[in-house]
């Protein structure tokens, strides 16, 4: 094992002083580049199981009535496939070239929060284990990736799989939410000085912008997992009959899963945004327009993802509106490919290994755009839906375009990684596999769906093409196979003997190729002065520097303090999770059903203890004064206070699950049972996570360590315990009054 | 049967869609055409030679941004009108009572026919040139109903029924499966939509509505006893018999079926008795467990149904 240290160590991966204990120095590293590569290796990890589960799901295809593989097994290997290539693939690859990338982008030393960002990264093998732990628990889920209801639940799937996704995507999803605060933060407030918010380059910008969407769509997920979770484990129905709604999951799920679509596809965007100018030796064409359409494409999405429920009768008027709203998106899209193309029209393309891919990406992509128009047009949707059309159309956007824009960037930045060069000629061998291979495989699948064959079939009949067809596809199969680990080949090559990497190989522009390759610890010895978007430039052609961006305008300073920013993300994307809850509350009361209702509920008593929680943003405010005006005895005073009144509120709603219990009202009684315990009892969780942090800092205060000036971990907290406050009213509104009030 | 039966419609509904399908289709061959058209342009004409420097640095154009963006708007609103017509006449509002109630079951497809009363499975009749209103429905997760040449495919939604028509022109043989995953045998939730001339859909209707004839004798009597006396009719119904179950397809015209075990297998005798002796080894986790019949008692239980014309 030394040898891979020292090969480690020869390319400056590791100090010398590191190389005893090389194992350990990287896999308890805070520092940003290391936790961006690891990232990326557990995502290459998870490429090799999920590629594996793609290879058998094409020969279980590659003739009809083949009975290869189990039904069941089938089942598995393309549940998991779905999941792991999205969840354990492009996320940690993604999330793992911004944490590499764009500090360096914005001449940050590191990410905001180097230990959140270790602890978002380990989340992943974490939840990566747990959800393949399932083959060992009797078998894997076996549902698809999107676990639709009633087949998800127990009655149907009765094995723990289903319980090892759902715990699996909770773990990825807080780690996700996690990783994307500190992109937001790092963004916001870690950036150089002169790296004003409009001269960032549009990679970060599109992290940025995406940042918002992974915390307002995941905790929807998480929301939606939880609920499944206790219909599994707690033997409610939510998503079952009688009373539960399988739509109602479908809501849930898409409301997170369509911006999930463009959670990995922004970052696509920006990687084609900052390779194709470089390779085209001009700035990208309107620079304003791709960074303005990504922000129109994000708020967007947050309103389409009933386009996957065409075909569930949702009725015209619902369908239209979304029929509407899908369509919209395809502008903002259109203007990015647009001006992409326009970028290479009078440019000096240069065809290396990385503007290869990107060009296949965009050609790729814009095929995928319009079978994906073609899915908004709802009734050609109600077709198509659920075929292999539309298998063919979103491998067009996750292979055709992500894989792709990935592949591209890891020949541009792997150079900048390891301070080696990969073998072009290897690159070049990877590119034409890759392409050729991708489009016998999916092209072939639009004819498959036009032929009728519907998806998630183990097997089919020898119907008219359908034979020659899968054939193709499947051959195709085997080209991508050889085009990764052609990849891979090239990697280890390179790394062993490549040629060495100069600080800016490619003769690009942005911050990252002004410092060495790899980068030393601390990123940059000194920054080049930035005034425009693109520093690099302006030092090469000080003869013709570009037009200079300005600076003084309020949002090129927004700069906020980081812990307030990163707490009111948090705040942000737990909005997300008790919006679904309270609407679930809503949704599932809205007719009185037989047993326990919201009039056994004691409004004097909740009303006296709720009176204590509000009580406390009082008294927590108090302190934040005393701290302002260095009152250390009155701030440790008030927080005291805080913690006895929150400890009363928590103290009388455990007052009131009791009498409840002993009236024989328990979470399974009925559905308004199970709301009433899933959201009071989610927000108490909230209360009890907000005392033990308030206990910290009142330990933390009575030793001192308050007198250190800035102490902004109690504005943080007191955020925090705020918005809980918050959510109690509308808890309070919702679950305890409304009902009095029909 | 047409090779791309997405791309064959059949009735007004699916035609409807076709024609919206023919013209997004020329709008996004043209706008694909265009776009790459643009990209190939930049990879002939814009390729750097050794020794050429940076070329002049364009950073944009908000006239160009402007119409690029002002033109998909107006695509988009056209696509969107035309989407609304055409939603309107493949999908019209369903009849007060349905002409047929469709049951999703795992792994198979239950026919109600609501006036005559007729129920079957997986093989569905209808009247050449009549619009159906169609009832679907699910007995335990979400399946869907979709035949490409005579309508829309819709979800089928445990406690929401849905509603769709269904229309041939021509008498003619359809194949429709069921398009959401529903569990271990999803594949095999085929099922024949059959179209015949009013006559004989008649006539058809009439023979359904009759209960089983009683076997004379031999291994079909035999046949029939045993059909009695075991697990059969705990899931099973054969009208005119004990069995009176709904929890299986009902077997009353069984033999009249072309095919077996929703698409799996052509109905055929030696296909039936290769099922009754494991039915687990013809089609892996279907409902139906292995009775472990004898020989003798598979003939005769085939002999039995094979007579149930």
């Amino acid at each position: 094992m030394n040898e891979i240290a020292a090969v480690l160590e020869r390319t400056g991966l590791l100090s010398p002083e590191e190389r005893e204990h090389w194992k350990m120095a990287w896999l308890s590293t805070v520092d940003h580049k290391r936790i961006g590569i690891l990232y990326m290796m557990t995502g290459l990890v998870f490429f090799v199981i999920g590629g594996i589960e793609a290879l058998l799901i094409r020969l279980q295809l590659a003739v009809p009535r083949s009975t290869l593989l189990h039904p069941d097994t089938y089942n598995m290997v393309f549940t998991m496939h779905g999941t792991t290539m999205i969840f354990l693939v492009a996320m940690p690859v993604l999330f793992g070239l911004a944490n590499y990338i764009v500090p360096l982008q914005i001449g940050a030393r590191d990410m905001a929060f180097p230990r959140l960002n270790a602890y978002s990264f380990w989340l992943v093998p974490f939840g990566g284990i747990l959800l393949h732990f399932s083959f060992l628990s009797g078998g894997a889920p076996a549902v698809g990736w999107f676990a639709y209801a009633p087949l998800s639940e127990t009655p149907y799937s009765s094995q723990s799989g289903v319980d090892y996704w759902a715990l699996s995507l909770l773990v990825l999803g807080i780690g996700s939410v996690g990783a994307n605060i500190n992109f937001i933060a790092t963004v916001l407030c870690s950036r150089a000085p002169q790296m004003t918010l409009r001269r960032l380059p549009l990679f970060s910008w599109m992290i940025f912008v995406n940042a918002f969407l992974v915390i307002l769509a995941l905790p929807v997920l998480n929301a939606g997992l939880v609920m499944l979770l206790i219909d599994r484990l707690l033997n409610t129905h939510f998503f079952l009959m009688p009373g539960g709604s399988a739509i109602m999951w479908q809501h849930i799920f898409w409301a997170f899963g369509h911006p999930e679509v463009y959670i990995v596809a922004i970052p696509a965007f920006g990687l084609l945004s900052e390779i194709i100018p470089v390779f085209s030796r001009k700035p990208i064409f309107g620079y304003e327009f791709v960074a303005g359409s990504t922000v129109a494409i994000a708020f967007l999405s947050l309103g389409v993802w009933a386009h996957h429920m065409f075909t569930v009768g949702l009725g015209h008027t619902i369908d239209l509106f979304f029929v509407a709203s899908s369509m919209l998106i395809a502008i903002p899209t259109g203007v990015k490919v647009l001006n992409w193309s326009a970028t290479m029209i009078g440019g000096r393309i240069h065809f290396d290994t990385p503007m290869l891919f990107c060009i296949a990406a965009l050609v790729q992509f814009l095929l995928a755009g319009l079978t994906g128009v073609s899915h908004a047009v709802a009734p050609l949707d109600w077709q198509t839906k659920n075929s292999y059309y539309l298998v063919a159309h979103f491998h067009f956007v996750f292979v055709g375009l992500i894989v792709f824009a990935i592949l591209g960037a890891l020949h541009y930045w792997v150079p900048k990684m390891s301070g080696r060069m990969l073998s072009e000629r290897l690159g070049k061998w990877t590119f034409w596999l890759m392409v050729i291979g991708f489009n016998m495989t999916f092209i072939t699948q639009h004819f498959l769906g036009l032929a009728g064959m519907p998806r998630r079939v183990f097997t089919y009949s020898d119907l008219p093409g359908w034979g020659w067809m899968n054939m193709v596809a499947t051959v195709g199969t085997f080209f991508m196979t050889a085009a990764s680990l052609l990849f891979v080949w090239n990697l280890i090559v390179s790394l062993l003997n490549g040629r060495k990497a100069t600080d800016n190989p490619w003769n690009a522009w942005t911050l990252e190729w002004a410092t060495t390759s790899p980068p030393p610890h601390e990123n940059f010895r000194a920054l080049p002065p930035i005034q425009s978007r693109r520093p690099l430039w302006d030092i090469a052609h000080p003869d013709r520097p570009d037009p200079v961006v300005g600076s003084r305008g309020r949002i090129d300073q927004f700069k906020p303090e980081k812990n307030k920013t990163s707490i009111i993300c948090f705040i942000l994307s737990e909005t997300g999770f008790f919006g679904v809850l309270i609407l679930a509350f809503l949704y599932y009361n809205a007719s009185p059903q037989p047993g326990p209702n919201s009039h056994e509920l004691d409004l004097l008593t909740t009303g006296l203890f709720s009176i204590c929680l509000f009580a406390s943003s009082f008294t927590i405010w108090r302190a934040e004064t005393g701290l302002r005006n260095n009152q250390q005895r009155r701030m440790i005073g008030w927080l005291g206070a805080t913690i006895v009144l929150g400890g009363i509120f928590i103290a009388g709603q455990g007052f009131e699950y009791w009498h409840l219990f002993k009236s024989g009202v328990s979470v399974s009684s009925n559905l308004f049972a199970t709301t009433f315990f899933t959201l009071t009892g989610f927000h108490g969780l909230h209360v009890c996570v907000g005392l033990i942090a308030l206990l910290i800092l009142l330990g933390l205060a009575l030793a001192g360590d308050s007198r250190k000036k800035p102490w902004p971990a109690l504005d943080a907290v007191g955020l925090y315990w705020h918005f809980v406050d918050v959510v109690w009213v509308f808890v309070l509104s919702v679950v305890y009054i409304l009902p009095r009030l029909q | 049967m047409n090779a791309l039966p997405v791309l064959d419609p059949q009735s007004p509904q699916a035609r409807a869609i076709f024609h919206l399908a023919i013209v997004a289709g020329i709008i996004f061959a043209v706008i694909f055409a265009i776009v790459s058209g643009m990209v190939v342009y930049a990879l002939m004409r814009c390729r750097w030679r050794e020794g050429e420097g940076d070329p002049k640095q364009i950073a944009g154009n908000k006239t160009v941004e402007l119409v690029w963006t002002a033109i998909p708007f107006l695509i988009v609103v056209t696509l969107f009108v035309l989407t609304w017509k055409t939603m309107g006449a493949a999908d019209p509002p369903p009849a007060p009572e349905p002409d047929i109630v469709i049951t999703g079951h795992q792994w198979w497809w239950e026919a109600r026919y609501s006036k005559s009363g007729v129920v079957t499975a997986n093989e569905i009749h209808i009247p050449a040139g009549t619009p159906l209103s169609i009832r679907l429905e699910a007995a335990d997760v979400l399946h869907e109903f979709w035949v490409p040449e005579l309508s829309r495919k819709m979800t089928t939604v445990p406690g929401q029924p849905n509603n769709i028509w269904i229309q041939s022109d021509h008498p003619a043989t359809y194949l429709g499966v069921c398009s959401e995953f529903c569990g271990t045998q999803h594949a095999w939730m085929h099922f024949l939509v059959v179209a015949e001339a009013p006559a004989q859909f008649q006539a058809w209707e009439q023979a359904q509505l009759a209960p089983a004839k009683m076997p004379a004798g031999g291994n079909a009597a035999q046949g029939l006893a045993l059909f009695q006396q075991t697990s059969c009719i705990n899931c099973h119904a054969i009208k005119g018999t004990v069995a009176t179950a709904g929890v299986g397809p009902d077997l009353t015209h069984f033999a009249s079926r072309k095919k077996l075990g929703a698409g799996i297998a052509d109905n055929t005798p030696e296909n039936l008795q290769r099922w009754l002796a494991d039915p687990q080894q013809v089609k892996r986790g279907v409902k139906m467990p292995d009775y472990k019949f004898t020989e003798s008692q598979v003939t005769q239980l085939s002999a039995y149904l094979e007579t149930l014309q």
